[in-house]
């Protein structure tokens, strides 16, 4: 029935570029994590009145991020062929893609880290200081998991973007399937296949969605 | 109820916009040509989209022999191979200068467009590029070699290296639609990556990926790279279907000003410019 | 325990320097509950900060369980801090922890092995009455039940010094008590030294052995606090002490007693420890042919004693009036004449 509605969906290639586009968001989504958090962490700590205040390492973390983040990722994966090259080896396919994936997201979720820790009630961090609590156990015991709802839905927003952004690294041949409906279905004026890639990435999304809602509700005890 | 009407209306609103915006590059007066007679001339105003290297540099060249003749022309850039059509189609422009005969075949099965081929301009010939072989001999079995995701760009590709004598495509297939699919002899093996957009193939070729890329010569030329000294190999320009031409939309290759524009594109001084400029990486209709 | 030498701290802030503590000398015993009451303002979250270093001074020495606060930094500011504990106004616990959790987090801190940690909790979680409620999370318990968490919390390193921020003032009365009553008997079985600061008077007549009272960054009065309640110098600890005694209604209803009793001498009777269990109005009207009518009575209980007011109305001859104020001198209950009829 479903080759009745879709004629022209050759379904190897759906299949293989739904893989190709969970790959991408998956990996990206979990390094832009751990990156994204870092950055914001020292954006958080560096900020005035708090356990690192300098202003200098502030000001220059803080203007990385917003030039990251305001690079078009189509420019940015060009701008960081020399680097991925250097990285990977190569510049194509779904691995090429990876380094404009996370630098573009990075940077975007550690905003979103400062936000989430900025909500901390400061005489919770207050209290472990006067515990005695070094920085290290700070941040892994009070920073981020007092903060860890927002964390986790922000990183929600943060991969379903990113199924986004996937779509345009079909162009240095990492597949996924916004490439398979903007190749096949657009350029070749078949929009079943247009219209099936994109339920299969809606699906995608809310599945994202789904799980992110599920975790955020589960560690938030407040 | 209402909520979801007015969610589905922001979505269409949201969709609309973006499709409006899409693509164009230059020249935000896109608006169709019409008779311009702000001017104390009789001037005619003549949009013509076109890809940046060669066809764009071409038309510049063209501008003031046109401006002459009472026609002003304004020139589109494209970055893709689709806009330029249906931007045709529908009236954005009066003609399009960017694809060849065999694409614009295609375009018209896939699409249903009304298209007319106004004139043959010029041929880019395809080239094959490696930075570690020197010729097409030289490529090693299991080689890799990269070919543009734009699947009309195959049969040209598949063909040229039949002509080399590196593969062997079935009988009896359309040579000009072939696809990766239609080759029958392959025996030194090649390995066939079609996944990189057409404008980033240069990239690939300069990092080094795979062992051999074809690639378009706009794109090449628009990068610095001259088809003529850096390919390892080159297309046969002589009776090839590439030709670059001139569309509009049926019935309009009549009008006077396209049948001006045709007879300037293959005016001796746009021919010797194409020459002189590209050095045979863009070869002139004869 | 504690020692305070000329303490400065200064902030620079938009509008230039601001002196938050000036110049200030205090010396605390161990085992002793020392208050420090002011208004907003006054100073006393920076000097209670100062005893944890959480603040730094400008300038002068903190010593305090004999490491020099002001000055240690690093890891051994770190170690010092585990026998120097602190509670909050607003509890300040973990939420995304349970109540063992939030109480373990300090062993955690000092390397204490999880069985040991296990069992320290469970002693703490029955020390301040929590039992059963091990696996809540703060969000599911009173204000009450957390500041206990907060106390619990304090005491898992069997600290020298406990600190205590404003530790009731969001708190009703009857919890308020609660806590204070908890926090005496802390005091007395482990000979825990506790510094608090509040701006409420009942807090520090309830449960400290001493006072100090803050005033724009000074220490303008200090002392015993039954003394301090007694002979109150200070214009602002006769404010304080008077948040206790004469409420404003008592004051609205003095002037309502004038009106109704004209004639004689309403006087206020301030009686100390002992004295107020003696019959000392009976012997008035028995000894001095004077008729003594209670108008309004209020007793306190302070740590060194109790502490009562007694507003009557003496009525009678000018001579036996005044023989009788005489006689009520000589068995040291304070008197203070608030109104003559004439």
């Amino acid at each position: 029935m479903l080759t009745n509605l879709f004629p022209n969906v050759d379904w190897e290639r759906m299949w293989a570029a739904t893989y190709e586009t969970l790959y991408m968001t998956a990996i990206s989504t979990v390094v832009t994590f751990i990156l994204g958090l870092l950055i914001g962490i020292v954006l958080f700590l560096t900020s005035p009145h708090q356990l690192w205040a300098n202003k200098i390492v502030n000001f220059l973390t803080g203007s990385l991020v917003n030039i990251f983040r305001s690079i078009p990722f189509i420019v940015l994966i060009i701008l960081l062929i020399p680097f991925t090259k250097f990285l990977l080896g190569t510049i194509r396919g779904a691995n090429a893609a990876l380094p404009a994936l996370i630098i573009g997201a990075a940077p975007f979720y550690a905003r979103m880290v400062l936000i989430a820790l900025r909500e901390i009630d400061r005489g919770v961090i207050e209290a472990a200081r006067s515990m005695g609590a070094k920085t290290s156990t700070i941040i892994w015991k009070v920073l981020i998991p007092e903060s860890l709802p927002a964390l986790i839905s922000g990183i929600t927003v943060t991969a379903v973007a990113l199924v986004g952004y996937t779509a345009m690294a079909g162009i240095i041949g990492a597949g996924g399937l916004g490439n398979l409906a903007f190749l096949d279905g657009f350029q070749r004026n078949r929009s079943d296949v247009t219209l099936m890639a994109t339920i299969l990435i809606l699906v995608v999304v809310f599945i994202i969605q789904w799980i992110g809602d599920m975790i955020t509700a589960k560690t938030d005890k407040r | 109820m209402k909520k979801l009407l007015a969610g589905l209306f922001l979505s269409v609103l949201v969709l609309a916009l973006a499709a409006c915006g899409a693509g164009k590059k230059d020249d935000a007066s896109s608006g169709a040509s019409t008779e311009d007679k702000t001017d104390s001339k009789e001037n005619v105003t003549l949009t013509v989209g076109a890809s940046n290297t060669p066809h764009a540099v071409i038309l510049e060249k063209a501008k003031p022999i046109l401006a002459k003749e009472g026609i002003d022309l304004k020139i589109e850039t494209y970055t893709d191979y689709v806009l330029p059509n249906q931007d045709l189609a529908s009236k954005d422009l009066d003609a399009n200068y960017f694809q060849h005969i065999p694409y614009f075949d295609l375009q018209i099965k896939d699409n249903g467009y009304d298209f007319v081929n106004a004139g043959s301009i010029h041929i880019e010939p395809i080239g094959i590029y490696s930075k570690k072989y020197k010729s097409l001999e030289d490529l090693p079995k299991g080689a890799t070699i990269l070919l543009s995701s734009s699947v009309s760009d195959h049969g040209r590709m598949l063909s040229l290296l039949e002509a080399k004598g590196l593969i062997k495509l079935k009988d009896g297939v359309d040579k000009t639609a072939a696809e990766i699919k239609d080759i029958a002899e392959n025996p030194k093996n090649f390995k066939f990556d079609a996944n990189t957009a057409p404008e980033m193939l240069v990239q690939m070729y300069e990092n080094n990926e795979g062992d051999a890329v074809l690639i378009n010569s706009n794109y090449a030329i628009d990068n610095g790279l001259n088809p003529i000294e850096d390919a390892i190999a080159l297309e046969e320009s002589e009776k090839s279907p590439y030709l670059n031409i001139i569309a509009v939309r049926a019935g309009d290759e009549t009008k006077p000003e396209i049948k001006k524009l045709v007879e300037v594109l293959t005016s001796k001084e746009i021919q010797d410019f194409m020459l002189e400029e590209w050095k045979g990486a863009v070869l002139p209709v004869k | 325990m504690i020692q305070l030498q000329n303490i400065t701290k200064k902030y620079k802030t938009a509008n230039g320097e601001l002196t938050a503590v000036k110049d200030v000398n205090l010396s605390i015993n161990k085992g002793e509950i020392f208050g420090i009451i002011g208004y907003s303002g006054a100073g006393k979250s920076t000097m209670i900060r100062l005893l944890n270093g959480l603040e730094k001074p400008t300038s002068g020495t903190v010593m305090v369980n004999n490491q020099e606060f002001s000055s240690i930094k690093g890891q051994k500011l770190r170690d010092a801090r585990q026998k120097v504990s602190m509670i909050f106004q607003h509890f300040n616990l973990l939420w995304s922890r349970t109540v063992a959790e939030n109480i373990a987090f300090p062993l955690e801190i000092a390397g204490v092995s999880k069985a040991q940690r296990d069992a320290r909790v469970k002693e703490l979680i029955t020390l301040v009455g929590l039992d059963g409620r091990d696996q809540a999370y703060p969000s599911q318990l009173s204000g009450g039940q957390k500041q206990r968490v907060g106390i619990a919390r304090a005491l898992a390193n069997n600290p020298e010094v406990l600190l205590c921020d404003e530790a009731t003032s969001a708190l009703d009365p009857e919890t308020t008590d609660a806590i204070l009553d908890l926090l005496v008997d802390i005091n007395e079985r482990l000979g825990l030294t506790i510094v608090l600061i509040t701006h409420e008077m009942h807090v520090i007549r309830k449960i400290c052995h001493r006072v100090a009272v803050m005033e724009a960054g000074e220490i303008v009065e200090r002392g015993e606090v039954l003394q301090v309640f007694q002979a109150p110098q200070a214009a602002i600890t006769k404010k304080f002490v008077s948040q206790i005694t004469d409420t404003k209604e008592t004051q609205e209803t003095v002037a309502q007693i004038k009106a109704n009793y004209p004639t004689g001498q309403l006087v206020k009777l301030i009686f100390v420890g002992e004295k107020t269990e003696q019959p000392v109005i009976s012997h008035l009207v028995k000894h001095f042919d004077v008729e003594v009518s209670i108008v309004h009575g209020n007793i306190s209980q302070t740590k060194n004693g109790a502490y009562g007011t007694l507003i009557v109305q003496i009525d009678g001859t000018e001579s036996n009036v005044a023989d009788a104020l005489g006689y009520l001198n000589t068995v040291e209950v304070q008197t203070e004449v608030i109104a003559n009829a004439n």
